[in-house]
């Protein structure tokens, strides 16, 4: 089955109704088309409201379509729904926990959600706790948040996925607890589990998937792979220059006209100039400064901070 | 009305809202019909339990007559599912639990108040009797207080015993409606 199509969209379309006064509705999935093959990991990238956690409630099964077409393991999400959840994890951006319950107890009513027997959670159970450490009969309440999202993890594996959603699997951790995670996604990754994430970081996307599209409005704005997308739309080196107060946008004008080379951006606190060669760029800058210099840095573009 | 108002009412907001109970439970093979039926069964054994409870301190201070107590027990079981499932079916679609405050001071406590639960409905002016008498509390309150001292007569349990099960039912079938609408948007 390696390098069958797991997830096929065409056109897909999802429309809210109006609330609070909006008259046309709101159009939160505008068209899209992706495909997605076994054991790939896909992300999609992209601001709040762009649409992606919208469009993995589809290929969750979790809520109807309004246009377009989309097959999920080979299946209508409107017709199948209950065959397609359960063989597809999910990992929420809100981990939506039993708090009150322990990590043991958590798995378990996860488990019998899927209709599986005692027996079967419980030999899966010794499998996955060993994501937790010696968690397994703390409360839930008392886990810190990183602890928290790996047992969202773990739970999401129960039902030993083909396919598993996360979104935004990282937000809110500390740098440790990411690289955790990560290792772990990488792991299940090569175990042949098929990924499909939402996120706002680069690096994570850099990192975890093969293939991303970025959204934005509803729609795919670019998609390839993490070095195409770089190749494409990132330069070498991004050069930042900081202005007295009242003499960013001239400056950034002069930039312009005097040929400093690459794209320059003005923003409300900077300007920033795309470019190959940042040293280059800010010696062409001296030969049309101001009366007084600004402050500047250049290198490669921060994968956090480079949006382009 | 009151277990049936709490364990169905901001149970139920908070499932859905930020406990996230329910958008769990969405992601699984289960259908949004399913988890409200799950949800329901944990009422009716809320109601059961608490109802038991009332009908031993009932029967251990000899205020009822007879065996015809244990049949409060279904009796008291229809009137609060008459009231859970019309509110569960409203509080699967609430953002925030402050309507349902709203409800439980505004709609429940007056209700309360003339449903024949603490002073007879006799006391009342003529209109304002024929008003209470509609009211599906005073209906489950007749139910089980005729029940309990074996003075019920069949058509009189047949008819409010309709009349509960007709709302239980009409709550159900509108919660479906609403639960999908929460669940998968």
């Amino acid at each position: 089955m390696s390098g069958a199509v797991l997830v096929e969209a065409r056109g897909l379309t999802k429309t809210y109704p109006p609330r609070n006064g909006d008259a046309q509705g709101h159009r939160a999935v505008d068209g899209i088309d992706f495909e997605l093959g076994r054991g790939e990991a896909f992300g999609f990238l992209g601001p709040n409201g762009a649409g992606k956690a919208s469009t993995m409630r589809r290929v969750a099964a979790i809520s109807p379509v309004s246009g377009g077409s989309l097959r999920v393991l080979g299946m209508d999400p409107a017709r199948d729904g209950p065959e397609i959840r359960g063989r597809i994890g999910v990992v929420p951006q809100d981990d939506c926990l039993d708090r009150e319950l322990t990590v043991r107890e958590n798995l378990y009513i996860y488990g019998r959600y899927f209709g599986l027997s005692k027996a079967v959670i419980r030999e899966r159970l010794a499998d996955l706790l060993a994501l937790l450490e010696d968690k397994a009969d703390e409360q839930v309440e008392a886990l810190s948040g990183g602890m928290r999202r790996r047992l969202t993890i773990a739970r999401s594996l129960i039902n030993e996925p083909e396919i598993l959603l996360l979104d935004e699997p990282t937000t809110g951790l500390d740098p440790q607890a990411r690289h955790v995670l990560w290792d772990r996604l990488f792991r299940l990754k090569q175990e042949g589990v098929t990924l499909i994430l939402t996120t706002h970081y680069m690096d994570e996307a850099e990192q975890l998937c093969d293939r991303l599209a970025v959204m934005d409005g509803g729609k795919i704005v670019a998609e390839g792979s993490p070095r195409e997308l770089i190749d494409a739309h990132v330069t070498r080196e991004v050069l930042e220059l900081r202005f007295p107060t009242g003499e960013q946008e001239d400056a950034s004008t002069r930039l312009r006209d005097g040929g400093v080379g690459g794209r320059v951006e003005l923003l409300p606190d900077r300007v920033v100039v795309y470019t190959d060669d940042g040293e280059a760029a800010l010696a062409m800058r001296t030969h049309c400064r101001s009366s007084r210099s600004p402050h500047s840095s250049a290198g490669p573009p921060s994968r956090t901070s480079s949006s382009s | 009305m009151q277990t049936g108002f709490i364990e169905g009412g901001g149970r139920v907001v908070a499932a859905a809202g930020w406990q996230g109970s329910y958008r769990s439970a969405a992601t699984t093979p289960l259908e949004p019909a399913e988890i409200m039926a799950g949800h329901l069964l944990f009422v009716a054994f809320r109601l059961l339990t608490s109802n038991a409870a009332f009908v031993v301190v009932m029967a251990a201070f000899g205020v009822s007559k007879g065996w015809w107590v244990i049949a409060t027990l279904p009796a008291a079981l229809l009137t609060g599912l008459a009231f859970a499932t019309p509110i569960a079916a409203w509080a699967v679609g609430l953002r925030s639990p402050s309507k349902m405050n709203s409800a439980f001071r505004f709609v429940l406590m007056p209700m309360y108040m003339f449903s024949g639960t603490f002073f007879a409905l006799d006391q009342l002016p003529h209109w304002l009797r024929v008003a209470a008498n509609a009211l599906p509390l005073t209906q489950g309150v007749e139910l089980c207080r005729s029940l309990s001292l074996g003075s019920a007569t069949s058509l009189e349990v047949l008819g409010r015993g309709a009349y509960l099960l007709a709302l239980a039912i009409g709550g159900i079938a509108v919660a479906r409606l609403t639960y999908r609408r929460r669940l998968h948007p």
